[in-house]
């Protein structure tokens, strides 16, 4: 399927003698959020992980807007515009949230050893940087916080804050593993909110990886399920849930 | 031949040092940058023993066994216990355990002052090979280093096995996040551990002296090549430290006498370079170590 | 003041500024970047060496001495040095070229050895990378003090004297380019502070796999800050040499290169400078004391010098159990400054 936003084709990968992803291949069309769901174990996070980088996959292709990026450093890859978040919070704890928006700013001379003293290389960047990262916080409901520690504040603090700064790296997919894991139910709605919001007006690609279905499906364009590394179902929601195999995947009958 | 013997007695020695290093690192996860100066205090309770009660050093094997086992426990109860409860960093442990090093430096170097300046025994600079036996030919280290080596790792297999106490130990060492599951009291079981480590470390202190030169520095200035005995062997498994001990005593002693015969005897000083190297490529290509490549190609 | 505690401070000076220097190279590499690098001895021994042997080669070159002399470097070294040492004493100019070229070169020797033992470290995860670095920082001490052609093994060579030209200011002239050493290098670490480059290394150091999703090319920014750690403990090495005029292997010890920064750092806080620098002068000037009173502990049956070890050990325990970060906190702070923030941001104020 040409113009597809990713394009991932047969991906394996093993641990030692256990497949954890078993020939998978997905798409995703642009400006639509695809949710990727499936039991505990069942190698979504693993199939994230070889496709973003953070793993090499044993075998397989994996193609962003055409261009195949298959064993890119993931900083190689975020350039490319594919950003992807963390099942478990993470947070620069060190820095303020405004700090962590604007780490994902890009600043070539003010990140180099060689012309950080030189304040004139990097102030004009520094302060479209301020500025952007600023507007991110207003989106996202932060503003009050933007000087507050990072290992300090909540985790749904902490999980806008981690999409805020994908979006700020330039991201045009965004790929969230478990983006509402820990957050109380009310912050999870405004998480998803913000994404169809994301979705509609700059026609950013989401792929997401959710255990809470109850809230997920209402917000997905198009569902993925996994089991034991390999995909089972594809499909509205309806259609997935409606699906024999994913009936019995999680009722158990 | 003469340095193939030594070869194979150095080899036990820093298999039983690397043994303790590999039991923490894997039950406890803290490099303990202070085994090397528990070493040193079994040759200092060696030295001790033999200068004021007589009998020969080997009597004293299991004095030494105890002293620093009990260290050891002591090393872990105090110092790095209550760090690493506060949920410190495996660095900040790391630097725990320098800070109790730099201590023990002082107090072993206090004590061998001591001795030197007050009962006038040569505490700096000491060789007990006159105390040692010879069996079968050869000298008695030999046998008592590969003994205690043998024993050690062949109880921690065997023995431990077939209770419940080993059982458990094994687990955490193996296994720690299924040891917690397990409901075992993994307080005791660390402390268990640090203890058993401590006293292999004594054991190979305690018999240092009767075939190598031991002075107030010896541990510390084997720790490096103790942590390449450790990492070359590859904390996966307890029977690596023995393997790697072989192949780095032998590189070490063995191996750097063919090459000198070879190219000269310029590279004799040298011989302390193989276990960084060895090191430095281990970390960069194989590292699970041995014991984790071995096991890898069984299956 | 009398000529002996003026003695005292200005050799407390001296070594206050290589050890800030190199304590501050610490603090970059550890408290920025998270590198836990215990081969500081490394870089500084290679500085060091260069610092061994470099200046009075260069020195032959430049002054009249006695060609047949070069035969054997390291047996004829006391009759060269003292041979440059006079022409040296009336000529500033060339003494200073001879510190230029070898901070120049020990500059470099230490960005090799930063990015030699660097280069496979980066990629291994916290205490494995500490213990890779621990090992590599044995290396350079094993082959000088066995091999005699460097620096003359274990005992050392002596060097010309870079200073001699300021005669009786000799100690003082060099104790302040040791602190001139070390305020660059504060400046330079306040600059990181002050830019976009601080935020960027401390979110490499909090969270490597979040800084590189985000773009950022960790391996190679971790490299960099070891290569610039290299520099600075390598210029430290070399001002160490040109200061003590002379160069000794064995006195390069882990101890006191690599456990003695990590105590200071740790102790003053690794995540500011005025930690690093309050940790840094604590221990110099313990330890001057102590040197300096040993003959007052005479009565001990062991020598005083070990106290140092026992205090040093037992205080950096102290920290860990109740001040794990230091006696200075780190603070975050912004590339810009508040008002600069709110304009760029279109607000009154922040």
């Amino acid at each position: 399927m040409h113009g597809a936003m990713l394009e991932v084709r047969d991906v394996k990968k093993s641990f030692g003698g256990l497949k954890a992803v078993d020939g998978v291949s997905i798409s995703l069309p642009r400006g639509r959020i695809t949710l990727l769901i499936g039991p505990n174990g069942s190698g979504k996070t693993t199939l994230v992980n070889s496709i973003t980088g953070f793993l090499r996959p044993d075998s397989g292709h994996v193609y962003l807007e055409d261009k195949e990026i298959t064993h890119w450093p993931m900083h190689r890859i975020c350039k490319e515009g594919m950003v992807r978040s963390f099942q478990l919070p993470a947070p620069f704890g060190g820095l303020s949230v405004l700090g962590n928006l604007l780490v994902a700013c890009e600043s070539a001379c003010g990140e180099s050893l060689l012309k950080c003293p030189l304040k004139a290389l990097w102030k004009t960047t520094e302060k479209d940087n301020v500025r952007e990262a600023f507007a991110m916080a207003e989106a996202m409901e932060l503003t009050p916080y933007w000087d507050a520690v990072m290992s300090e504040t909540s985790t749904g603090h902490i999980k806008l804050a981690e999409i805020g700064r994908a979006l700020l790296a330039g991201a045009k997919l965004v790929i969230l593993d478990e983006p509402i894991c820990g957050v109380d139910p009310v912050m999870a709605d405004e998480v998803f909110s913000f994404l169809i919001r994301l979705r509609d007006e700059q026609g950013l690609t989401f792929l997401v990886i959710e255990h809470r279905l109850d809230i997920a499906l209402k917000y997905a364009d198009y569902v993925y399920v996994m089991n034991q590394g390999k995909l089972i179902a594809q499909g509205s929601v309806e259609e997935v849930l409606n699906d024999s195999q994913v009936k019995e995947v999680y009722l158990g009958s | 031949m003469a340095s193939f013997i030594d070869a194979l007695t150095y080899s036990a020695l820093l298999g039983l040092m690397g043994f303790g290093l590999t039991l923490i690192r894997r039950t406890t996860g803290v490099w303990n940058v202070a085994h090397g100066e528990v070493v040193t205090i079994g040759s200092y309770v060696a030295l001790t023993a033999t200068s004021f009660l007589a009998h020969s050093p080997y009597f004293y094997l299991p004095l030494a066994f105890l002293v620093c086992a009990g260290v050891s426990g002591i090393i872990f109860l105090a110092g790095v216990e209550p760090i690493r409860a506060k949920g410190a960093s495996s660095i900040l442990l790391l630097v725990v355990t320098i800070a109790i090093s730099l201590i023990m430096i002082a107090v072993i170097n206090i004590y061998a002052d001591y001795l030197q300046n007050v009962f006038h025994l040569s505490s700096k600079n000491f060789l007990f090979a006159r105390f040692d036996f010879t069996l079968l030919g050869q000298m008695g280290i030999l046998w008592a280093a590969w003994a205690a080596l043998a024993a050690l790792t062949i109880s921690y297999y065997l023995v431990l096995q077939h209770t419940r106490l080993g059982l458990a130990l094994r687990a955490l060492a193996e296994q720690p996040t299924l040891a917690v599951v397990m409901g075992a009291n993994v307080k005791s079981l660390s402390l268990l551990s640090w203890c058993l480590a401590g006293g292999a470390a004594g054991l190979a202190g305690c018999l240092f002296p009767m075939r190598f030169q031991c002075h107030p520095g010896v541990g510390t200035s084997m720790i490096a090549t103790m942590f390449a005995v450790s990492i070359f062997g590859g904390i996966e498994k307890m029977y690596g430290p023995l393997l790697a001990g072989l192949v780095l005593g032998f590189a070490q002693i063995y191996g750097i006498d063919l090459l000198s015969s070879w190219v000269g005897p310029g590279v004799i000083p040298f011989k302390d370079l193989i276990p960084m190297i060895v090191l430095l490529l281990t970390l960069q290509f194989l590292p699970e170590g041995l014991s984790g490549f071995v096991g890898r190609r069984r299956g | 003041m009398s000529g002996q505690w003026f003695l005292f401070s200005v050799d407390l000076l001296a070594l206050f500024g290589i050890y800030l220097a190199l304590n501050l190279s610490l603090r970059l590499q550890l408290g920025y970047t998270g590198i836990a690098n215990f081969g500081l001895v490394l870089a500084f021994t290679g500085g060091a060496y260069v610092g061994g042997w470099l200046p009075i080669r260069l020195g032959m070159w430049l002054v009249e001495v006695d060609p047949s002399l070069a035969d054997d470097m390291i047996w004829n070294n006391v009759i060269i040095a003292s041979q440059v040492d006079l022409s040296l004493h009336g000529s500033p100019g060339t003494a200073m070229t001879i510190l230029l070229i070898t901070l120049l070169a020990a500059g470099a020797a230490g960005a090799l050895l930063g990015l030699q033992s660097g280069y496979p470290a980066v990629r291994l995860g916290g205490d494995y990378l500490a213990i890779s670095l621990l090992a590599f920082g044995e290396v350079l001490a094993i082959i000088g003090n066995n091999y005699d052609p460097v620096v003359g093994g274990p005992l050392g060579v002596r060097i010309p004297d870079v200073w001699a030209w300021a005669g009786d200011w000799r100690f003082m002239a060099a104790s302040l380019a040791n602190c001139a050493l070390a305020l660059g290098v504060w400046l330079y670490l306040d600059s990181i502070e002050k830019s976009p480059m601080g935020r960027m290394l401390r979110a490499i150091r909090d969270n490597p796999d979040a800084a590189s999703s985000l773009g950022k090319n960790v391996a190679r920014v971790r490299l960099n800050v070891m290569v610039t750690g290299g520099i600075i403990c390598g210029l430290a090495g070399a001002m160490y040499t040109l200061y003590t005029t002379g160069v000794a292997p064995s006195a390069l010890s882990r101890f006191d290169w690599t456990f003695l920064p990590w105590v200071m750092v740790v102790f003053g806080g690794s995540g500011s400078n005025v930690g690093v620098l309050i940790g840094t002068f604590t221990f110099i000037l313990v330890q001057k004391l102590i040197i300096s009173y040993k003959f007052a502990l005479s009565f001990l049956p062991f020598d005083p010098v070990w106290l140092q070890f026992l205090l040093m050990g037992l205080v950096l325990i102290l920290v860990l159990n109740f001040r794990p970060s230091g006696l200075v906190t780190e603070k975050a702070s912004y590339a810009l400054s508040r008002r600069e923030m709110a304009k760029a941001a279109g607000k009154e104020s922040l």
